[in-house]
This record gives C-alpha cells, sequence and structure tokens, in this order.
C-alpha cells in the first residue's frame, strides 16, 4: 500500500519538478496551436538533466538541490491552471504513468547491463561519489548522466527504494510521447493512434536499468521541436544543443546518434546561417569537453572496452573471408529486430506509399537520416570483434530501438494525417 | 491495463512486500540467489570480502547484492549458487551453510 502511495507521490514530484520553467517562450513559435504542458515538461527535463550533469562533477549534496527546486516549485503552484484547459489529456498522461510505475514496483529487476553497468555507478553517487570517483569502477568508459538521474530520484524518494529513480525514466518516455498529442488541435479521436504508438514503441525491458530509453526520449523531443517550429531561432538552438549534449553524456552511442540531429539543423531551410555556425561551434565543444572529462577521470581514452580499439577494427577489417557470413547473420538479425520493434516495418511501408514526394527536401533528408541509421547501426556489428550471434542477440534490438526515435514523427503524423503549417513529409 | 496486469500487479504489490518481491525476481537459491546471498549478507558483512560462482550462466554475476561489482582476489567467504554437485571443495575451504544447490563456504 505504502509503496503505491510513494508511486503517486513521485508523479506529483515530477510534475512539480518539470512544471518549473513555464514561461520563457513564445507559443506564436509553433506552426500549430500547440502549446501543451507536454512541451513545457519536455523543456524542463532537458534542462534539468543538463543541470544534473553539471552538479555531477562536484560533490554537493543532492538533499540540497532537490529540496531548493521543490520549494521554487511549490511557489509555481499558482500557475497550474494548465489543469482546466487539458485535463482529459492529462487524465490519460496520470493513468498511463500510473500503470507502468506500478508494473516497475511489482517487477523490480534490473536486466544484465543495468546490474553490471548501471547500477554500479548509481551506488557510486548515492554513496557520495561523483563523476570522478568512477575512475575505478568497471566499465568507467560509459557515461553516466542516466545513472545520476536515476541516483538524484532513488536517494530522494520518500521510501529510498532503488526503482523510485526509475520511475523517471517512464515519466519522460511518456511526456515525449504525449508531446506530439498536441500536433493535431486537439482531436481527441487522435489519442487511439497515441496509444498505438505506444504500443510499437513501449519494451518493457528497456526500464530494467537501461538507457536506451532515455536517449529515445530526447531524440523523440528533438524532432517534435523540429518540424512544429515555425522560425528556428535562438530558443531552438540553445534546445537542440542541451539535447545533444544530454545524449553524449547517457551513452557512448549517443555522439553517433546525434549526427542525424546535427544533420537536420544544418539542412535546415528555417534556421538562419549564423545559428548553425553557432550550433556546429557548440556541437565540437561539447564534444571536446565530454571527452577531456573522460580523460581526466580514466587517465586514458576508451571507448567501450577492447571491443572497438583501433587495433581491433583494424583486424575486423582485414578479415575479408568472413564478409559474406556476418552481412548474412546481420541481416538476418536486422529483419528479426524489425519485427520486434515493427514502427520500423510501418516507416518502410510509409516510405514506399509516399515515394512520390521524393522531390520534397524534408522527404529526401528523411530518407538520408534513416539510411544513416541503417549504416550505423550495420557498422556496429560488422565491426564488431565480439562474437557475432551474441553481440546481434544482446545489443542489435536496443540500437534500433533508439534510431526509431527519428521514425516517430513520421509514422504518428501519417497516421494522423495531420497537417502542421511549412513542415509536410 | 488488463494489457499491463495492472489489477494483478497492483494485488501482488499490496500482499507482498518489497523483499519478498525482489526474491520472486531475482531467486531465493535459484536464479541468481538474492535470497540465499542477501540472508547471509545480513548475518556477514560480505561486501568486498567473498566470490560468488553462479553455475548457471545465463544470468548475470550476483555480486551486486553485496554491493561489490567486481571479482577480487583477497576474500574469505565462497558461494556457489546452482551448484548440484554433491562433492564438497577443496580443504581450503570450510562449508558454512548449505541450502537447495546453494553453498556457503569460508577460506580455513
Amino acid at each position: 500500500m505504502i509503496e503505491i502511495i510513494a508511486s503517486l507521490l513521485q508523479f506529483v514530484i515530477f510534475i512539480l519538478f518539470f512544471f518549473l520553467f513555464h514561461k520563457f517562450y513564445n507559443k506564436n513559435l509553433f506552426n500549430v496551436n500547440s502549446n501543451t504542458i507536454f512541451q513545457t515538461f519536455s523543456i524542463n527535463i532537458i534542462i534539468f538533466l543538463n543541470i544534473l550533469l553539471f552538479f555531477s562533477f562536484f560533490n554537493i549534496n543532492s538533499n540540497i538541490i532537490y529540496y531548493f527546486i521543490l520549494i521554487l516549485s511549490f511557489f509555481n503552484l499558482k500557475n497550474f491552471n494548465f489543469l482546466k484547459k487539458e485535463l482529459i489529456i492529462f487524465y490519460f498522461f496520470f493513468i498511463i504513468n500510473i500503470i507502468f510505475f506500478i508494473s516497475i514496483v511489482h517487477n523490480p529487476i534490473l536486466g544484465w547491463d543495468g546490474q553490471a553497468v548501471w547500477y554500479p555507478k548509481v551506488y557510486n553517487f548515492f554513496y557520495g561519489g561523483n563523476f570522478f570517483t568512477l575512475a575505478d569502477s568497471h566499465y568507467a568508459e560509459y557515461p553516466h548522466l542516466g545513472s545520476f538521474l536515476w541516483f538524484f530520484f532513488w536517494k530522494n524518494s520518500f521510501l529510498q527504494l532503488e526503482y523510485f529513480g526509475r520511475l523517471t525514466f517512464v515519466f519522460i518516455y511518456f511526456v515525449s510521447i504525449f508531446l506530439y498529442f498536441g500536433m493535431e488541435n486537439k482531436n481527441y479521436k487522435n489519442i487511439l493512434i497515441l496509444f498505438f504508438m505506444i504500443f510499437l514503441t513501449y519494451d518493457k525491458d528497456l526500464f530494467a536499468g537501461y538507457q536506451e530509453v532515455l536517449i529515445f526520449s530526447l531524440i523523440n523531443i528533438f524532432m517534435y521541436f523540429y518540424i512544429s517550429l515555425k522560425k528556428k531561432n535562438f530558443f531552438f538552438l540553445i534546445i537542440s544543443i542541451l539535447i545533444c549534449n544530454s545524449v553524449i553524456w547517457i551513452k557512448n552511442e549517443g555522439v553517433f546518434f546525434i549526427i542525424p540531429i546535427t544533420f537536420l539543423f544544418l539542412v535546415s531551410l528555417s534556421i538562419d546561417k549564423i545559428y548553425k555556425k553557432m550550433f556546429l561551434f557548440f556541437i565540437i565543444l561539447i564534444l571536446i569537453i565530454r571527452v577531456s572529462l573522460s580523460l581526466e577521470m580514466m587517465g586514458d581514452f576508451r571507448w567501450q572496452g577492447e571491443g572497438y580499439s583501433a587495433n581491433s577494427l583494424l583486424i575486423q577489417m582485414i578479415k575479408y573471408d568472413l564478409y559474406l557470413d556476418k552481412v548474412y547473420l546481420i541481416l538476418k538479425h536486422f529483419i528479426i529486430s524489425f519485427f520486434k520493434y515493427p514502427i520500423w516495418l510501418i516507416t518502410f511501408v510509409l516510405l514506399f506509399f509516399r515515394y512520390s514526394k521524393l522531390k520534397d527536401i524534408s522527404y529526401k533528408n528523411f530518407i538520408v537520416v534513416v539510411i544513416y541509421l541503417l549504416i550505423f547501426n550495420f557498422t556496429v556489428f560488422f565491426a564488431s570483434s565480439a562474437n557475432l550471434e551474441w553481440h546481434l542477440a544482446v545489443a542489435l534490438d536496443r540500437l534500433n530501438y533508439i534510431a526509431s526515435a527519428y521514425l516517430f514523427f513520421f509514422v504518428y503524423i501519417n497516421l494522423t494525417a495531420v497537417k502542421f503549417g511549412n513542415y509536410d513529409i | 491495463m488488463q494489457f499491463n496486469n495492472f489489477f494483478l500487479n497492483t494485488y501482488v504489490i499490496f500482499n507482498k512486500k518489497y523483499q519478498e518481491r525482489l526474491i520472486s525476481v531475482y531467486g531465493y537459491c535459484d536464479k541468481q540467489g538474492y535470497g540465499f546471498i542477501k540472508s547471509i549478507n545480513d548475518e556477514l558483512n560480505l561486501s568486498n570480502n567473498v566470490k560468488i560462482i553462479n553455475y548457471d550462466l545465463k544470468y548475470p554475476s550476483s555480486y551486486i547484492f553485496v554491493n561489490q561489482f567486481h571479482e577480487i582476489k583477497d576474500y574469505q567467504y565462497l558461494i556457489l549458487l546452482n551448484y548440484y554437485e554433491t562433492n564438497d571443495l577443496n580443504k581450503d575451504f570450510k562449508k558454512l551453510k548449505s541450502y537447495e544447490s546453494c553453498r556457503l563456504y569460508k577460506k580455513r
């Protein structure tokens, strides 16, 4: 009983935390009349992740940050009039969060990576460590932002049980999904399609301590702002950089998954050149900071263990005789993975039926992103020095899951037939 | 709700404490041996003082339950999980506890 009440309170805490900044952007920026609470939540999540990242490098008592934000949010209560305007959708959001919270509370298991890689980092923070004290841990080369978020809400939860930290992942995931609801002027018929999208992208196993769902949600949020902002100005620049910065500190693969974001930003016709230059500058800067801090912490540069060292990559490349077998095996597992996450299959079908759009620049750009994602995920396994069958079985699904975040908007807007301003795909 | 077993999950949370649910998912003496390791860890502080061998290789290592995240060379205690052999280890180890397929040994 007490755990269920604590879970409900945790939901309230998330609402308070992620509604803190709510008056700093203009709703006229958007293509559609879609100034929803989920926009506010998602922007706050992005800012909050970057604040947490900053504090993770210092030995600062997390309780201070937690209660400071909580007190600030109480002053904010008078602004919660959104409940009147968006009560029905908020009700759905609340119900679905609680259902999936309860699912984790009931079965608080951690998956393999959750136990071996991410939980030890959480434990480090829980007992007073910071980013630099991770140096002695196994998998020190894996980044830590997801673990720090997990720790933050675990440490400051009512019952101080581990899974409370992971409930944040559920909340963020659903914010990134419900965000799209505002796009079609509150047509509540489309909520069924929203639930269908959840069915396509929700995987219970990924909430067992894995980090993929966080990257998925952040990319999903980026894509929402990318397609729904009329004029992509300084606000969009900041949001995009903060998202990229979060993604590269959640998983090492994040560095490769921000390449499509960079590409879309640079080819967009509605972004001024000056912002494009600034974006490139900041992307390079955050990558330099990421590498420098990791070097400072570990003392040397490592990337996903020995599996992807330069030496190992070279050896894999000269094994010509294995090329055909590898390609066959990888393709076989790709097909299996597409059935596990059918958003891929639906994307391929939609792309096929929308081929008449091939002349449109936004359609072309989308195709380029899909091809990049497929090639990247293929190369990860083609260059792998691990047992390929095993590696594909344990890792390909999750990589394809992250990549599917770029497909979400495409499937959603095609299923709902939403027209939104100057963006058509 | 039905798809997610919401009502069943709620019922289980009402009727099973957190530790019991952890035993359900990680096993007492099966799977990762959470219950067995936890009961020993409550008596003896095993952290950074134990080697755990799980003979069922499909599970991750169980060091997480004693907050020791890797193997160490110097240890006093040895835990075997999913160990179905009847013979004991060599005479360097003394058997302290045995339950179904789990064993606890201490270095002599």
